[in-house]
């Protein structure tokens, strides 16, 4: 789930929640971005150690609606504190279902890297798009 | 741009075009419009119009701000037979409402032992990221609570029945069904009854600083210089949970029901389907949960006031939900309906007479609570004939946000607004800096001038006005 050098994430404004504008060189590296940028919103991701692995499996009738899911997945494991990823050692989509193998540490709610509750990732305006320079997508989270 | 047509005082008309069914209402006044205009909530209002079955208007309140598919401060009432159900019209936080009691004790009682009050509040009541509760449920009692409600607190002694009845719904929908619920939401219920939480959150302990309305003040039992409690949150990470699963699976449904919307985020099914009528029952679970941990977090709270004010009660006067859709009986053109109205960011407001409405206040009208912003204050308004005529029932909820999180914590310095809030003679404890500058009172509307406007337009009145003392906050 690194963002590599070429995958890009900006913050937006929006009066009540976070909204980040996410480009990547591959369909893949977005959905990595994404899912580093969302944890690392809510857990300090730079204090974890690459000590455990998770494996992830989430369904979706279109890409938004993976993404969606895939997103979802992570606010659910972090903010419960089941698993805090700092990447992903593998990440494979096809058109119904997002599978990945995460890697980063068992966690704890009461974990004090924790650091903001996220509600959900929304479908809010948004679009994942394949552009000249790869992928791009926007996406609001309910906090 | 949307063209808006002003027809009376603080009402606002987009007419009907393209795909809309019903025209837009805005409450507002110049000002409120002006910061309105500035975010997209009134195409929120337009898409919103779009909705199959949507009866009447596609309404918004004044401390609208845009949200995600509805815009916070949305009303919108749905036809029983042809109309639609969406989660995007409740909310993630399913029945994130606000519950005020009222002391024995005068401000000036209160006030030299706010220190020690907050201190005490801070270390009661779980709050904060992460934050779980003292109670551990079962998954067979976390089931009887998402049936049971508030009542389901009570009887384990956190409360009592005259509690309930001072609770929307008596702290309980009818319609819940734990078989609707999925397994990740249990797992994240288990052990959130009775915790804060973070956000916008909060406990605030305050006081009657003024009265509007001594009949309503005098039957909600309110005086000034009364010390006050409030408390905001909702239905935790089960109710984020419910709602989730249940937009993931309106994706799938909307396209089966071919049921064409202008944003994903209103994915929705008609009432009476399958996936309907489940996210009805599993949306009262959730309804219910908060409801539960209002009530426990009241418990809490009243302990901790009995063991510094020796055993000073806290009378609950009211507890409103205000991200909810519920069946309710209107009457559209001279005739009674059974419709489902979505209120996100909207507070019920029931007249005076209102079945609905507690013995106790039925001859005045519904207690609304509307929480302002940490440091300026919060009012107690009564629900009026008015609204059941024109908003199904229904007034604004709060001040509404006008400046964005990551603004908010650009601008505001969170040195100047500890010294701010101290010189408002405001006490606060918070988990967390960025939430605390996050919540500050410039990131809001001024409430004065949100219930300025639903007072003006008459769709509840004021009651008092409530000044805060100390917070405690996520």
């Amino acid at each position: 789930m690194e963002q590599t050098e070429k995958s890009r994430v900006r913050w937006l404004s929006h009066d009540a929640d976070i909204p980040r504008e996410v480009k990547a060189p591959s369909l893949e590296a977005l959905f990595r971005a994404a899912g580093a940028a969302l944890a690392a919103s809510m857990v300090e991701t730079k204090a974890l150690e690459r000590q455990d692995r998770r494996s992830v499996r989430v369904e979706g009738v279109d890409r938004e609606s993976l993404l969606v899911a895939w997103l979802n997945e992570i606010i659910y494991l972090v903010g419960e504190g089941i698993f805090f990823p700092t990447g992903a050692l593998s990440l494979r989509i096809d058109e119904s279902a997002v599978e990945a193998t995460l890697v980063g540490e068992r966690g704890s709610r009461s974990d004090p890297r924790l650091r903001r509750e996220v509600k959900a990732a929304t479908y809010h305006d948004l679009s994942v798009r394949r552009t000249g320079a790869g992928w791009e997508t926007r996406v609001l989270f309910d906090v | 741009m949307h063209k808006l047509v002003r027809y009376g005082d603080f009402r606002w008309r987009i007419e009907k075009s393209g795909g809309m069914r019903v025209p837009g209402v805005i409450y507002a006044d110049e000002e409120g419009l002006e910061a309105i205009r500035r975010d997209r909530s009134l195409d929120q209002v337009v898409n919103v119009a779009h909705l199959p079955g949507i009866v009447g208007q596609s309404m918004a309140m004044p401390d609208i701000h845009w949200g995600y598919g509805f815009p916070i401060g949305g009303v919108a009432a749905m036809d029983m037979e042809e109309g639609v159900i969406s989660p995007g019209g409740v909310g993630y936080d399913i029945n994130c409402g606000v519950r005020l009691a009222v002391s024995n004790l005068r401000r000036e009682e209160v006030a030299p032992h706010l220190e020690k009050l907050v201190t005490a509040l801070f270390s009661k009541i779980p709050c904060g990221v992460g934050g779980g509760g003292s109670i551990r449920l079962g998954r067979k009692e976390l089931a009887d609570l998402l049936v049971r409600g508030a009542r389901w607190s009570v009887e384990r002694g956190y409360g009592s029945a005259e509690d309930l009845r001072h609770t929307e719904e008596e702290g309980r929908l009818r319609s819940a069904d734990p078989d609707a619920v999925s397994s990740r939401a249990f797992e994240r219920g288990f052990d959130q009854v009775g915790t804060l939480g973070s956000g916008n959150h909060f406990l605030e302990v305050g006081y009657v600083e003024s009265i509007f309305d001594e009949e309503a003040a005098r039957a909600f039992g309110l005086e000034e210089g009364a010390v006050t409690v409030l408390l905001h949150c909702g239905s935790r990470g089960f109710g984020h949970q419910v709602a989730t699963d249940f937009l993931q699976a309106m994706q799938k449904a909307a396209g089966r029901e071919r049921i064409s919307i202008p944003d994903r985020q209103l994915a929705c099914v008609p009432i009476r389907s399958s996936t309907g009528q489940r996210y009805m029952a599993a949306m009262a679970c959730a309804a219910n949960y908060a409801w539960a941990n209002r009530q426990v977090l009241l418990h809490l709270t009243r302990e901790v006031f009995s063991q510094l004010f020796r055993g000073a009660p806290l009378r609950l006067l009211y507890d409103v939900s205000h991200n909810i859709a519920k069946v309710e009986s209107h009457t559209v053109k001279g005739k009674k309906r059974e419709l489902c109205v979505h209120r996100k960011g909207a507070t019920r407001a029931f007249p005076p007479g209102h079945p609905d409405v507690p013995d106790r206040y039925r001859s005045v009208g519904q207690p609304v609570l509307i929480p302002g912003d940490m440091g300026t204050g919060s009012y107690v308004l009564v629900g009026t004939e008015r609204a059941m005529e024109e908003t199904f029932g229904s007034t604004c909820h709060g001040a509404g946000r006008v400046k964005s999180r990551s603004e908010a914590r650009k601008k505001i310095r969170l040195e100047e607004l500890e010294r701010k809030l101290a010189s408002e003679g405001v006490v606060f404890r918070a988990k967390s800096r960025r939430t605390l500058v996050e919540e500050a009172p410039d990131a809001y509307k001024r409430i004065d001038g949100v219930v300025g406007v639903v007072h003006g337009a008459g769709i509840s009145r004021k009651v008092a006005r409530l000044k805060p003392m100390a917070v405690v906050k996520g």
